[in-house]
C-alpha cells in the first residue's frame, strides 16, 4: 500500500497555485513523483524540449508530510511513487479566489491531501481537502493515472557557462518584447549581454509589415548578480518559455540562475524559495544569425564518454525511470465514462494532445491588461463581455451538472462565477448512484 | 533616403498611434520639412488623416532628406507593432527613431534608454550583503546610475511617390451642422451602452421561454449581426445648430437615446469660407440655424463598433468639432491640445465617417 499525505499552510496552497499555473503553460497534465522527503511536480511540453519541475522539500515547504511506499527498488530503498493529474483539474482547486479572498486575505486554513493506493480497493483517488474559515470544507477527489516520469538528462559540469539576476529584471525586459515574437537569444560579447526577442519566420514580401517586434536589449555583466559566461556565445530559447519562467520566478521575487554550455545543448534555469526547488531544463536552439565561437576545449565535459545524445538537438535527452517494481500496484480501474481522464481522452480526439492551454490569456500577461488608457479608449469587446447584463436564468432549466457535484463544499462559487466552457468543466469521478446523499446509511 | 530624430513628445505618439491602430493596421506615414502626417484607410469604416507639425512629436534634430520634393518619405507603416515599439519608451532617459536597413528590409529602429531596472525590497538586501564587494552598489535604492539600451525594430515599407499620388482626402459637402462634442469619455461610454444593446438579442439564445426566444429569433435577423464590422448595430447620430446632440439607438425590440444640450456651435472662420462674408451667410450652416423643430437637425448613421472605436481617440485630450453633413457623413475634427504635444496648434486628426442609408 502507498501512502502519501501532506498538509499545506495557505501560503503554501498559493505557492502550490502558482506551480501549478506555470506548468499549464508547458503540458495539460502534472507529473507527481513522491519520495520519502520530497514532492515533486513537473510537465514536459509537448515537443520535449522545454522541462518544468518544482521539488518541494517535505519538512520546510509542508505543515507535515508523509510517505510511505508500497514498493521497494531492487536495491532496498523505497521506490517513489508517481502519477498524473489533469491540470485545470489542479488549477480550479487552487484558484486563485478560491485561495486569497476579495480581501486580500486567506479564506483558507489548512489543506490536506492524501492517496493512499491499495491494490485490493478498486477506486483509489487523489484527495485534496480543503478546511476554509467559518467551518467550511471542501472536498475534492480526482482520479489519476500511474505514469512514468521521464526526466531530462542535463550535467551541469558540462556547463561553462552561468549567470544570475533578479526575475525582476528579466520581468521588466520581457514586456518590451514583441507579443508574437518566437525565440529568445542571449549573447555576451565584451562585458556587454544582449537579449534578442525576435522571430524566424521567411517572409513574404506583401506581409513584410505582419512581421513582429524585434526587439533587443542590452545591459552590462554588473547588473548580474553573478556573471561567468564565455565571449560571444549565443543561447537561445524559446520566449513563451522564457516568459512563464520569469513570471513564476517574480512572483517568489527570486534571482534565476542560468546555467549552459553551447547551442543545442540543454539550458537550466533555476531558483529556490521557501523550500521549492524550481527548475527548468531548456533545449537551446542552433545558431542564431552569426555562429557562436567553438566551444573552449580547456572545458572539462565528462559526459563526452557517453554516446553523443544526437537527439538533444530535436527534443530534451529523456531519462524514464524505470525503477519501477514488481510489486507495483496496478493502475486504478477505469470504467468507461467515469474516470476524468478517459472522459477528456473521449472529447479531444486528436491523435496529439492539443497545447498546453495557459489559464490567464497569455497575452494578457505581458501587454498588461491594467494598462488604463488602452482600457478606457481602446475597442471594447462586446462578445466577451459578461458583467452586468440582463440575461434569463437558464440553468435551472437544464439538467444538472455533474462538474458543479464535484465540490462537496457548501458553496459552488468558485466553479459557478469561472468563465469555462463546457469542455472545461471537471468531470464527474462518481456515478450518480454513487453519491450518498445526507441521510442515506 | 534618410530619416532620423529623437522623440520629444513620447507619450503623445503613444497615443497616436494607439487611436490610430483602432481602426487599421497599417498606416501610410508621410514625413517631410514641415509635416508628419498618418492616414489610416480600412476597407470597411472610417479614415483618418492627421496632420501634425514636426515640433510636436520630434526633437530639433529631426533630420530628413530625400530625393522627393520638400524631402518627403512614404512608409507604409503597422500601427500595433510601432504603439508597442514606443510604448517601452514611456518611461526612458532618451529615445529616437531612425530610417535604417538590416538585410536589405526596411526598418523603423527606436533606440530607447532606460534606467536599468532596480529590484526593491528583499533582493535588495542581497546586494547589501555583498556591498564590501561591490562598494559601487552599496546604496540601496540607487544601485548607480546605470542604464539599459533597447532597441525595437519595426519593419515597414517605403512606399514610391507614385504609389501615393492617386491617394486624397475624401471630399464632402457643405455641412449643414457643426458641433463641439461632449467630454468623448462619456460619449464613448453611452455610444458602447447602446452599441451592446442593439448587440444583445444575440445573447438571449439560451432561455426557454418559447414565446422570448421567437421574438429573440426576428430580432436576431433583423440586426444580422454576423457579418463583418459593417453589419453591427447602427447609431443614429443627430446634432443642431442650437447646441443639441442626440444620440440613440432603435431595434424592434426598444428604442433609446440620449440627449446632450447647451454644446457651443463654433463660429465659422469667414477666410476658411468659400465666398468669405457672402459666403457664409448662404452657408448651409447659416439656414439651419434659422430652423426649428425637427427639420433643423442633420442626421448620420453609423456603425456602433467602429463609432465606438473612432472614440478612442478621446485620450489624446483634444476639442473635437463634429461636422454634420446630413445623410451623407460625420466628421471629426480632432484639435490637439499643445501642452501634451510639444507645441504647434496645426496639429489636427480628421476622421470621416461615412452615414448608413435610412
Amino acid at each position: 500500500m502507498t501512502t502519501l499525505e501532506f498538509t499545506l499552510s495557505p501560503e503554501a496552497a498559493i505557492r502550490i497555485h502558482d506551480a501549478v499555473s506555470c506548468l499549464a503553460k508547458f503540458n495539460e497534465n502534472v507529473g507527481f513523483e513522491a519520495s520519502r522527503d520530497k514532492l515533486t511536480i513537473n510537465a514536459l511540453n509537448s515537443s520535449k524540449t522545454s522541462s518544468a519541475s518544482f521539488t518541494l522539500q517535505g519538512n520546510t515547504f509542508f505543515q507535515s508530510y508523509r510517505f510511505a511506499s508500497g514498493a521497494r527498488l531492487p536495491n532496498g530503498a523505497e521506490a517513489p511513487w508517481t502519477c498524473s493529474i489533469l491540470n485545470k483539474a489542479l488549477l480550479s482547486i487552487f484558484k486563485d479566489r478560491v485561495i486569497v479572498s476579495s480581501e486580500g486575505e486567506s479564506s483558507v486554513e489548512r489543506c490536506e491531501v492524501s492517496v493512499q493506493e491499495r491494490p485490493d480497493r478498486t477506486q483509489c483517488r487523489f484527495g485534496i481537502k480543503i478546511f476554509c474559515r467559518h467551518g467550511v470544507k471542501k472536498i475534492y477527489k480526482l482520479t489519476y493515472e500511474p505514469i512514468q516520469i521521464p526526466r531530462p538528462l542535463f550535467d551541469p559540469r558540462t556547463c561553462r557557462n552561468r549567470w544570475k539576476i533578479a526575475a525582476y529584471v528579466l520581468k521588466t525586459f520581457s514586456e518590451f518584447f514583441g507579443p508574437r515574437a518566437e525565440n529568445l537569444d542571449m549573447f555576451h560579447d565584451d562585458g556587454r549581454v544582449t537579449f534578442t526577442c525576435y522571430t524566424e519566420k521567411i517572409v513574404f514580401k506583401d506581409e513584410v509589415l505582419k512581421q513582429p517586434l524585434h526587439t533587443a536589449i542590452t545591459l552590462e555583466t554588473a547588473d548580474f548578480e553573478e556573471f561567468d559566461v564565455e565571449d560571444k556565445v549565443h543561447a537561445g530559447i524559446s520566449v513563451k518559455d522564457f516568459k512563464a519562467i520569469i513570471l513564476h520566478a517574480e512572483t517568489l521575487k527570486a534571482s534565476i540562475s542560468a546555467l549552459y554550455s553551447y547551442p543545442t545543448r540543454p539550458m537550466q534555469l533555476s531558483y529556490t524559495e521557501n523550500g521549492m526547488q524550481c527548475e527548468f531544463t531548456l533545449q537551446t536552439l542552433g545558431e542564431f544569425r552569426g555562429s557562436s565561437v567553438a566551444p573552449a576545449s580547456n572545458v572539462i565535459r565528462p559526459t563526452l564518454s557517453r554516446p553523443p545524445t544526437r537527439q538533444s538537438a530535436q527534443g530534451l535527452a529523456l531519462q524514464e525511470i524505470r525503477e519501477q517494481t514488481v510489486n507495483s500496484m496496478p493502475p486504478p480501474p477505469q470504467p468507461v465514462g467515469r474516470s476524468f481522464s478517459q472522459m477528456a481522452s473521449q472529447r479531444t480526439t486528436r491523435p496529439s494532445p492539443p497545447p498546453p492551454k495557459a489559464s490567464v490569456n497569455e497575452e494578457s500577461l505581458f501587454v498588461p491588461d491594467d494598462d488604463e488608457e488602452d482600457r478606457v479608449w481602446g475597442a471594447r469587446n462586446y462578445e466577451e463581455e459578461d458583467e452586468g447584463e440582463l440575461r434569463w436564468e437558464s440553468a435551472r432549466s437544464t439538467t444538472i451538472s455533474f462538474g458543479k457535484l464535484q465540490s462537496n463544499s457548501t458553496t459552488t462559487r468558485g466553479y459557478e462565477s469561472a468563465p469555462q466552457s463546457e469542455e472545461g468543466r471537471i468531470a464527474p469521478t462518481q456515478r450518480m448512484s454513487q453519491i450518498k446523499g445526507l441521510f442515506d446509511d | 533616403m534618410r530619416f532620423k530624430s529623437s522623440i520629444k513628445a513620447t507619450n503623445a505618439f503613444i497615443k497616436l498611434t494607439g487611436s490610430l491602430s483602432l481602426l487599421g493596421k497599417i498606416a501610410w506615414m508621410r514625413l517631410d520639412n514641415d509635416q508628419v502626417r498618418f492616414t489610416v484607410i480600412p476597407e470597411q469604416g472610417t479614415q483618418v488623416w492627421a496632420v501634425l507639425s514636426i515640433d510636436s512629436i520630434f526633437e530639433d534634430d529631426y533630420t530628413i532628406q530625400s530625393a522627393a520634393g520638400n524631402n518627403t518619405i512614404n512608409l507604409e507603416v503597422p500601427l500595433g507593432p510601432l504603439n508597442r515599439a514606443l510604448k517601452s519608451a514611456q518611461n526612458s532617459i532618451s529615445a529616437s527613431i531612425r530610417l535604417t536597413k538590416k538585410d536589405n528590409a526596411p526598418l523603423l529602429s527606436l533606440t530607447i534608454v532606460i534606467p536599468t531596472p532596480v529590484v526593491s525590497g528583499r533582493a535588495l538586501s542581497h546586494v547589501d550583503n555583498q556591498s564590501q564587494h561591490h562598494p559601487d552598489d552599496g546604496i540601496p535604492g540607487n544601485p548607480g546610475l546605470r542604464e539599459t539600451t533597447i532597441t525595437q525594430d519595426v519593419a515597414v515599407r517605403v512606399l514610391p511617390a507614385a504609389a501615393v499620388e492617386g491617394i486624397h482626402e475624401p471630399r464632402s459637402p457643405d455641412p449643414e451642422v457643426h458641433i463641439l462634442l461632449p467630454p468623448l469619455m462619456q460619449l464613448k461610454a453611452i455610444s458602447e451602452r447602446f452599441t451592446k444593446l442593439g448587440l444583445a438579442p444575440l445573447r438571449g439564445g439560451a432561455s426557454t421561454n418559447t414565446r422570448t426566444s421567437s421574438f429573440i429569433d426576428q430580432n436576431t435577423n433583423q440586426v444580422g449581426l454576423q457579418g463583418g464590422s459593417g453589419s453591427g448595430p447602427r447609431l443614429e447620430i443627430s446634432a443642431n445648430m442650437h447646441g443639441e446632440l442626440r444620440i440613440g439607438i432603435r431595434t424592434d425590440a426598444l428604442t433609446v437615446q440620449s440627449k446632450w444640450s447647451g454644446l457651443s456651435n463654433p463660429e465659422l472662420d469667414p477666410n476658411q469660407v468659400e465666398g468669405g462674408d457672402a459666403g457664409l451667410a448662404n452657408h448651409p450652416s447659416t439656414r439651419m440655424r434659422n430652423l426649428e423643430g425637427e427639420e433643423s437637425w442633420a442626421t448620420v448613421r453609423v456603425e456602433g463598433r467602429d463609432w465606438g472605436r473612432v472614440l478612442g481617440v478621446g485620450r489624446m485630450g483634444g476639442r473635437v468639432v463634429a461636422c454634420f453633413c446630413h445623410d451623407k457623413a460625420l466628421i471629426l475634427y480632432v484639435y490637439l491640445p499643445s501642452d501634451e504635444l510639444g507645441g504647434g496648434e496645426d496639429s489636427v486628426l480628421t476622421y470621416y465617417i461615412q452615414s448608413y442609408a435610412a
